[in-house]
């Protein structure tokens, strides 16, 4: 049994084990998540637009993660409503910059790795850029989101007197909270797999400027801090959705309790 | 003052957002801004006008014409249109600067491996001829990308002090002490030491700076701490176990770029070094959510604790795991792309491309998973121990 198969089972033993039956769901959403990750590349590699097809992906995968686990409410709705915000805000303040930084494809460095492949390959590298950043916060973004959105539904509950404004400050205090840990997290997650690169940039006897101007290294920065602004810009937008969505109420309704009256 | 200053600005900033107008601190947020801009805008300026500061020759381009080239086929009967691009380029420093100089370059639709230019794009050339002291051909050696790195780092501290406030200051300094206690790792490897210890102790460090900068120095940073630690170990112990049980079957090193040490020691750091922040997100969560219970009724159970905390853990399980996956996954996309499109099957490319990936993001699962009831148990004694020692 090879390693990769053998943590999968522990993993799933142990959030069987502390989680129950949310804890199966949970390694389920993880599997068909990473599945639907791969029916995404899939479908850019025949030739359909890399860039929507990504959006469209993370709207999936961002349903799936929330209405499964955690069900269809006005929380996750809100939710759902600022994680397609973000990603699009995302698309917006960094694929001008990721594109002109010419981060695209593979460096020198990486050059043995890729040598017995063909470079033609008909798929635009600057799209995948933003492809890879926005796949890679998209996770981090449903986590903040879903944490904020739920606090303020719990809050909203049971203080039936908060006002809009209180309710959307608390989501913004929580949100705050939330931000430094998930910094951390993801900073670890990358950093981890920074190492080899910067030894490797040791090894060369590069220099501080050679560094800062090397593919490899921008195109890694650029994904550990495009994907800090996207849990930042999360924070503020889930609480306005969220403040917004759970003071609204339908109209239909409302007629039809007049009428009920 | 400072402290409670940047909090206002989040007050002002809440304003903004609903609507109603406050005057003096209308005035301190766009008191903040206008710095933060005016900082902002020196520094990029500085970032694009910094060639007298670099050793290597930099050229600006001033000119591009693109003209088609013939059609080039790979292997897989793919056919890609490939440009050549004729650039005149001015150098920026050094002892040529002023020259004018002609440069060449090939581009192709996908730019797997080359890059096509611009009018005003830096890049740092290589000399290769000169005649009568003038430059008589050079090539492109980079792209000059600073300026790029240092737009996407002001825009992330500009938005991390506005949304974060006082808070996003704290995140962004544990950040920071975090990359030099990051760099004195590898800096201590290089000289010799061993990676492994010189990270489990760097470890221990990293959460101690982080736990203690995100909430501060107590009774529930004390559990989140020897939480995170305990968690750690023994993901770490389950990830060694099992790679020693299967005789690191299906673990394809060559994956690893840049490698010319031994990889084995170095993927193990790293998985440490990667684990960390899930955890320390999860005992972070856990220890205050118990503590936030126990001090607004002291007289709750035992047994009522570890449940709430249970039922906390549960909720943020999922999608921190989803967090992970996708974080360390994403960087793979480029590499299975172009495996796809050279015709390698799924199966395949998960075995050899991404499978360190993968082990890296189950080992945190893992990790998340196993520091839920370990920082239950460790908040819960904490909690009860201190009450004991109360009079």
């Amino acid at each position: 049994m090879s390693v990769p198969f053998v943590l999968l089972i522990i993993l799933f033993v142990l959030m069987i084990a502390v989680g129950g039956k949310r804890g199966a769901k949970s390694f389920f959403t993880l599997i068909v998540n990473f599945v639907t990750l791969f029916i995404m590349l899939g479908i850019m590699t025949i030739g359909v637009d890399p860039l929507k097809v990504t959006i469209i992906g993370c709207i999936i995968i961002t349903s799936i993660t929330l209405f499964y686990i955690n069900g269809f409410s006005k929380k996750t709705v809100s939710s759902l409503l600022s994680v397609i915000i973000v990603v699009l805000i995302n698309i917006i303040l960094t694929f001008k910059m990721a594109t002109a930084a010419k981060i695209q494809g593979f460096s020198w460095e990486q050059a043995e790795s890729i040598s017995a492949m063909s470079a033609y390959i008909q798929l635009n590298f600057s799209t995948i850029v933003m492809c890879e950043i926005l796949i890679g916060l998209l996770g981090a973004i449903i986590d903040v989101s879903i944490s904020i959105s739920s606090s303020m539904n719990e809050l909203f509950n049971n203080n039936s007197s908060i006002t809009k404004k209180a309710l959307l400050k608390s989501g913004i205090n929580i949100g705050k909270d939330i931000l430094g840990t998930m910094t951390n997290t993801l900073l670890f997650a990358y950093i981890g797999g920074f190492m080899t690169l910067i030894i490797w940039f040791y090894d060369l006897h590069y220099s501080a400027l050679d560094i800062l101007n090397a593919k490899v290294f921008c195109a890694e920065v650029f994904q550990i801090l495009s994907s800090g602004i996207g849990i930042i810009l999360i924070i503020p937008i889930t609480a306005m959705i969220t403040s917004k969505i759970l003071f609204f109420k339908f109209p239909a309704r409302k007629a039809h309790l007049k009428a009920k009256t | 003052m400072k402290i409670s200053f940047r909090n206002e600005s989040i007050n002002g900033l809440v304003l903004i957002f609903t609507g109603s107008s406050n005057k003096s601190k209308a005035l301190r947020i766009s008191a903040i801004i206008i710095a933060l801009m005016a900082v902002s805008i020196f520094g990029y300026y500085f970032m694009s006008t910094n060639e007298a500061y670099y050793s290597r020759t930099i050229a600006k381009i001033i000119s591009v014409t693109q003209t088609k080239e013939s059609l080039a086929y790979d292997m897989n009967g793919n056919s890609e249109q490939i440009y050549k691009q004729n650039m005149k380029a001015v150098v920026m420093n050094g002892i040529h600067k002023g020259e004018e100089i002609l440069l060449e370059n090939r581009t192709s639709y996908s730019k797997v491996t080359d890059s096509s230019y611009n009018v005003n794009d830096e890049v740092f050339i290589r000399i290769n001829k000169v005649a009568a002291d003038k430059i008589a051909s050079a090539d492109i050696k980079d792209f000059k990308r600073d300026k790029y790195i240092s737009y996407i780092a002001i825009l992330f501290i500009i938005l991390i002090v506005l949304i974060g406030g006082f808070k996003g200051l704290r995140s962004l300094t544990s950040v920071l002490v975090n990359i030099i206690i990051c760099s004195i790792v590898i800096e201590l490897y290089l000289h010799g030491f061993n990676l492994i210890l010189v990270s489990s102790i760097a470890s221990i460090l990293f959460i101690i700076v982080s736990i203690a900068l995100v909430s501060g120095i107590n009774k529930k940073t004390a559990s989140a701490v020897i939480g995170t630690i305990a968690g750690t170990f023994f993901s770490m112990m389950i990830a060694i176990i099992v790679i020693w049980v299967t005789k690191a079957k299906g673990l394809y090193y060559e994956e690893m770029e840049f490698m010319v040490r031994p990889p084995e020691e170095i993927f193990i750091a790293e998985i440490l070094i990667g684990t960390l922040g899930g955890i320390m997100d999860i005992a972070i969560s856990i220890s205050s959510a118990l503590n936030e219970l126990f001090e607004k009724s002291p007289a709750i159970e035992n047994k009522v604790l570890i449940k709430s905390g249970m039922e906390i853990g549960k909720d943020i399980m999922g999608t921190m795991a989803n967090t992970l996956v996708f974080a360390y996954v994403s960087g793979s996309i480029p590499m299975i792309l172009l495996w796809l499109r050279n015709g390698f099957s799924t199966f395949t490319i998960v075995q050899f491309n991404i499978c360190l990936e993968i082990i890296r993001a189950l080992v945190g699962s893992i990790g998340i998973v196993i520091s839920i009831p370990i920082t239950l148990f460790i908040s819960v004694l904490l909690i009860r121990k201190t009450r004991h020692g109360e009079p």
